[in-house]
């Protein structure tokens, strides 16, 4: 038995540990750059070791399953071979429109393609550390051109956001969190809907669409792409596609599921757009590009977040993601 | 300061480093288990039961600092609380604890893993209207208090050679200068 030092009565101790513990709450809320500093010092103690640790089990985990994968890699290869020949004729025939569409933007004076983010990939070092969040560190910061909110891309479509950077390391915060919400819009008639994670729905492979307008009409298989109103995310990301969207309780909008088309529990490596994200940025690359003015007369020319959103019948999407 | 308590310091820092490279860089990146157990809060509790509420308390807010700052919520002080708070909690159970049983140890795991769901559903996802308490029971709360039992029952007897060998150390030096 040790010794006793003074003994503190046990309600002095946990009053004491409360006031400390919601007064670094408090703190972390009020000033940000608290917080940043203490994950700081956190990550740049140990992130070397954690990185070090994940390289190695890695490369041993994926060695072993190499040896394992053989035969499953010869039939999967002569599957690809096939596919390589049926995107190749595909891919003739989108040369030929993509001819057809240089010329008439060139009609139009539409020079700008929304497209042209500039984008480096990183490999993701760091998974979540828990069950009740989804976020990845990935092996790039702010030293390759990574910002506070930089787009987070993987298999054509958006993964997340960036939450914070170091020097050469950033923390992403997937979709799939449950405190994400990311605008959105579908691309075959312009409709306007908010993304959620859902960290109970996200086993079953899906997201939560909602904030939908009633008289909206998203059908299953419709993809949803992030709309222009968003200050956070580019426009025209592709997300996932839309299925059994109905008319909630409320009946005054409609919710429904979201299969994200990025493979989570499988991703290694990502894209992080690393152009600057400013509504002048949105308005030189969005044009506008997805929506159909016919069918959303809100989604017409302004590009700006502020004036869009205060069209819409539902509140804004908090697309911070902030709770 | 007393050389035994600077030794118990150390170890106690190594087992909580330990445990967290455990579960943030085997359980979570390299295994990419289903549900990742909490071995930091195994950490917390078997210093709770060993040791005192001082331990726990101490052990306990350094575990929920790391996850603090692990978890990307950006609050810092939001798990620090529930670990140091649950290791307090076993701190007072110190005098039921058996040294050398694993049953008080991985039940207690178990018990404040629940707990610590509990907490995390109710500030977290409760109070911003989201009531699906059954969903994430089944789904988060359960799977990682089973993984967390398993580990537990693994590395129980980890921490108990490693307690053995502190208290060893203890009484040799007793002896020597006692």
């Amino acid at each position: 038995m040790n010794k006793r030092r003074v003994n503190v009565p046990l309600r002095y101790i946990i009053f004491i540990l409360v006031f400390v513990c919601v007064g670094l709450m408090v703190a972390s809320v009020v000033s940000p750059s608290f917080a940043n500093a203490v994950t700081g010092v956190g990550y740049r103690v140990l992130a070397p070791i954690q990185n070090t640790l994940n390289r190695a089990g890695n490369s041993l985990t994926s060695t072993f399953s190499e040896i394992g994968s053989m035969s499953s890699l010869r039939e999967e290869n002569a599957a690809l071979s096939a596919r390589v020949e049926e995107l190749e004729e595909e891919n003739r025939l989108l040369y030929q429109s993509l001819y057809e569409l240089d010329s008439l933007r060139e009609l139009y004076g539409l020079s700008e393609d929304y497209h042209q983010f500039e984008m480096v990939g990183a490999r993701i070092i760091q998974r979540s550390n828990g069950n009740w969040y989804h976020e990845f560190v990935i092996n790039k910061g702010s030293d390759d051109g990574i910002y506070l909110g930089s787009n987070v891309i993987a298999d054509g479509a958006l993964v997340g956001r960036v939450t914070y950077v170091g020097p050469n390391y950033s923390r992403v915060l997937s979709i799939i969190d449950d405190s994400s919400n990311v605008g959105g819009v579908s691309r075959e008639n312009g409709s306007y809907c908010v993304v959620r994670g859902d960290l109970a729905l996200y086993q079953e492979g899906h997201l939560r669409i909602d904030h939908i307008r009633g008289d909206a009409v998203i059908e299953d298989g419709d993809l949803i792409v992030t709309s222009n109103t968003s200050n956070v995310y580019f426009p025209g990301i592709a997300i996932g596609y839309a299925s059994g969207v109905e008319m909630s309780a409320n009946n005054l909008t409609q919710t429904g599921w979201l299969t994200p088309i990025a493979d989570f529990s499988d991703l290694e490596n990502v894209l992080v757009i690393v152009t600057p994200n400013t509504l002048d940025a949105i308005s030189a690359s969005g044009d506008g590009a997805l929506e159909d003015p016919s069918t959303d007369p809100e989604a017409g020319m302004e590009t700006s977040a502020e004036t869009e959103t205060a069209g819409e019948p539902e509140p804004a999407p908090d697309e911070g993601g902030e709770d | 300061m007393d050389r035994p308590f600077i030794v118990k310091v150390i170890t106690a820092a190594l087992a909580i480093l330990i445990g967290f490279l455990l579960q943030t860089c085997l359980c979570s990146t390299i295994l990419r288990l289903y549900s990742i157990p909490n071995i930091l809060l195994f950490v917390t509790v078997m210093y709770g039961l060993r040791y005192d509420r001082y331990a726990g308390l101490a052990v306990g807010a350094v575990c929920g600092l790391l996850t603090d700052i692990f978890s990307g919520t950006m609050l810092i002080g939001f798990y620090m609380l529930i670990y140091a708070l649950l290791g307090i909690a076993c701190g007072l159970l110190h005098r039921f604890l058996n040294e050398q049983e694993f049953a008080l140890p991985v039940i207690m795991t178990v018990i404040c893993d629940l707990v610590y769901g509990l907490y995390v559903y109710v500030f977290m996802f409760m109070l911003r209207g989201d009531f699906r308490f059954g969903l994430y029971l089944n789904r988060v709360i359960f799977p990682e208090a089973l993984f967390t039992a398993i580990a537990a029952f693994i590395l129980f007897w980890v921490m108990r050679a490693q307690f053995n060998a502190v208290s060893r150390y203890e009484k040799r030096r007793a002896r020597k200068f006692g």
